[in-house]
């Protein structure tokens, strides 16, 4: 009897061994036969999407920069160049004019955290000048009624980045939150209640005017080039009622399809006109959540493609907001998109911040917006990133560095965010294509994205979100390695350069940089 | 053999019935739980569990489902109707078929969800790769499963009062306890039944 339950002990634990033989043997990585732990997995042959630029934005607090200022040159210093984190997209903000009537004065109730008076936007147009005996059309297709020195500040510092010495500029996106107060039905840049479509059809030209006057003053009379134009942002929001203490236009489906069919037209005719190449950025969506009813991020792109001019768009833009760190939401707007349109588009990600009050300017919410880089770049295929704004001055984090806006030389104090951007934005150029790279046998908390340049150097960016020091294991093959971390007590400080070495530490809550050449 | 086998099954007709029963409300209950799982999903991962289809917040406010709430409520309905100590057989069929119903609700439960979309986006929907997701997929199956074993739970009594009419003897407990045989939980149910006051229905 005894030994019938022994020979049965020993059955079952054979078969459990072989089990897991069988398991083991399935899940071992072929780029990591030995289950090195922490193995960094590079595989160049595997390539994705290429890369075209990081960037913020410069709605509200650029319009506050005094010109000539000691903030200005700053400012421009440690964004624009690469004494700064080199960012090369800037998004210049075409207000819709709230400062006219100071609109978000009052905002300050409630949840939000809001500085009077500055979130609202200059206009260069003149509203006095508005002749309600012409059409909306007539009134801002005239010259007469614009005054761009009305938004001279944000004008001229974008300028300043774009012409400075060792400027990284190589982008400049025109965005509007919302058209121009005297275009809308509720007279204001944001709807009289939730959902409040706000731009009637009648004005769809009057904005496109509008819209062109500015695209036109910059290229034609700043001389500066403009790569695209951003009329609508985050169109499936409410902008309207109460909680809208910003900008904004909440727009249909069909009506954003709509508009942008007469915007195609303008933009053409200035293209043929200037001989310009100036593109229709397309669409801001505030989120890519193909399941939250409120996100409708595929009905919106479904509603684009009835038109002519969908053939032409090769790109979208969205907004990380909704599902910020999630690979699932990223991955199932991906495979939707793929399904209905193929390869067709290229996705930017071009707005995102920490939306919580405070003013945390340590590792957090810098890991946070890390993790969220990782994610775009990986399972949402974004071959642009941009963060908002690129300064706050209050207690939310909105900012990439905290400035006293409006201050002549206010101490511009960099976050943790400004600097794990610039682990990113510093070393990876537009052209660098994303490669296969990972860490295989991770350490939870641990993760890595690779990109190669063209001249064959990798870059990888180390993500340790964990409290512990962690090891990171080389493949072979490469000869020399430059190591650059930021993390609570260092900023973009270079832990190694040298000769290559298949083993090397990240710090504990750190991002790294690896340069790796051949 | 099998006429044997069967023969000692009806011999304890309590303990086959709680099986059932037990069974019938697990599989009841589970697939409830899976409303709080993705109801709809696709190969990118992403999904919508049942509960925010049935209580959909849209931009005109809360939308409610029935259908999907309703689909999913029926198998905690039944998994705790079959729970109880029911004497009648027709709570069963009752059961069974509720339960029926809901899984076939709950397998279309992509096209529930596509009703608040114009025919032209759920077909947009369709061909962007909505499906129903693993989850529905299990709860479908388990509220089918519920009601094939409430239906067998309805029948085992039929044919137990069959086999009681054509001669065949139940044991008490007393009777149990002599035989040698594994006391029966439901002993006491057990000698009633025997003592013909109703159906095996009640356990």
């Amino acid at each position: 009897m005894e030994k019938n339950k022994l020979v049965f002990v020993l059955c079952i634990v054979l078969v459990a061994a072989i089990s897991l033989g069988v398991l083991v043997s399935c899940t071992t990585n072929p780029a990591n036969p030995d289950g090195i732990k922490n193995y960094l997995v590079l595989d160049e042959n595997v390539q994705y999407q290429s890369m075209t630029g990081f960037g913020a934005s410069a709605a509200w607090w650029a319009q506050t920069v005094p010109q000539g200022s000691q903030s200005a040159a700053d400012l421009a210093t440690s964004l624009y160049t690469d004494e700064g984190i080199g960012l090369t997209i800037y998004r210049y903000n075409i207000g819709g004019g709230s400062w006219d009537y100071n609109a978000y004065e009052d905002h300050a109730a409630g949840d939000f955290v809001v500085y009077p008076e500055m979130r609202n936007t200059q206009s260069a147009f003149i509203a006095e000048n508005y002749d309600k005996s012409r059409s909306a059309a007539d009134n801002f297709a005239d010259d007469a009624n614009y005054d761009f020195s009305k938004d001279a500040n944000a004008l001229e510092f974008m300028r300043l980045c774009a012409e400075q010495e060792g400027s990284t500029v190589e982008r400049i996106i025109l965005f509007a939150n919302s058209p121009h107060y005297l275009l809308t039905t509720s007279g204001k840049t944001n709807g009289d209640y939730a959902y409040q479509s706000n731009l009637p059809k009648e004005n769809y030209q009057a904005y496109c005017e509008y819209l062109m006057k500015y695209l036109d003053y910059v290229v034609n009379g700043m001389g500066l080039t403009v790569d695209s134009v951003s009329a609508i942002n985050e169109p499936q929001h409410s902008w309207g009622g109460e909680d809208s203490p910003q900008e904004g236009c909440h727009y249909e489906p069909e009506e954003l399809a709509a508009f942008y069919d007469v915007f195609y037209g303008y933009l053409k005719d200035f293209n043929e006109k200037n001989g310009t190449d100036v593109k229709m950025d397309v669409f801001e969506s505030g989120n890519y959540d193909v399941y939250k009813s409120k996100g409708r991020v595929m009905e919106y792109v479904y509603a684009m493609s009835k038109y002519d001019y969908f053939d032409e768009i090769d790109t979208l833009s969205v907004h990380s907001y909704g599902s910020p760190t999630s690979v699932e939401a990223r991955e199932s707007f991906v495979y939707m998109l793929d399904n209905l349109y193929g390869d067709k588009f290229n996705i930017e990600m071009s707005e995102i911040c920490y939306m919580e009050a405070g003013l945390d300017t340590g590792m957090e919410s810098a890991l946070w917006l890390s993790e969220v880089m990782h994610k775009d770049f990986v399972n949402l295929g974004a071959s642009a990133w941009g963060w908002w704004m690129a300064t706050s001055c209050d207690d939310y984090n909105d900012g990439l560095v905290t400035w006293a806006w409006k201050s002549e030389n206010g101490e511009v104090e960099p976050t943790k965010r400004y600097y794990i951007l610039g682990q990113y934005s510093l070393f990876v150029d537009s052209g660098d294509v994303r490669i296969e790279g990972y860490i295989d046998n991770a350490d939870k908390g641990v993760f890595a994205v690779a990109f190669r340049k063209a001249d064959g150097s990798i870059i990888v960016v180390i993500t340790n979100t964990g409290s512990k020091k962690v090891q990171i294991n080389l493949p072979d093959g490469y000869t020399s390695l430059k190591a650059v971390q930021t993390d609570a007590d260092s900023s973009l400080e270079t832990v190694y350069d040298g000769e290559y070495k298949t083993a090397f530490s990240v710090g504990a809550e750190s991002v790294t940089t690896l340069v790796i050449s051949r | 053999m099998l006429k044997d086998d069967l023969k000692k099954v009806f011999e304890k007709p309590t303990l086959i019935q709680i099986a059932l029963s037990t069974a019938a409300a697990c599989f009841s209950l589970v697939a409830f739980g899976l409303f709080f799982a993705d109801a709809v999903g696709d190969k990118g991962g992403d999904g919508l569990p049942a509960f925010k289809i049935a209580f959909d917040v849209m931009i005109d406010g809360l939308h409610f489902n029935v259908r999907a709430f309703i689909a999913y409520f029926i198998p905690l309905l039944c998994g705790a109707a079959v729970i109880f100590p029911f004497k009648e057989k027709k709570v069963f069929y009752a059961s069974a078929f509720l339960l029926l119903a809901a899984g076939i609700v709950i397998f279309c439960m992509r096209e529930i969800y596509l009703t608040k979309y114009s025919e032209e986006l759920a077909d947009m929907y369709r061909k962007a790769g909505v499906e129903l997701a693993v989850p529905a997929i299990i709860a479908g199956t388990f509220s089918l499963a519920a009601a094939v074993l409430c239906l067998a739970r309805g029948l085992v009594g039929v044919k137990f009062r069959a086999a009681k009419d054509s001669g065949f003897k139940v044991q008490t407990v007393a009777e149990h306890e002599m035989s040698g045989d594994a006391v029966c939980a439901e002993g006491e149910k057990s000698e009633r039944v025997s003592d013909g006051e109703e159906d095996n229905g009640k356990e």
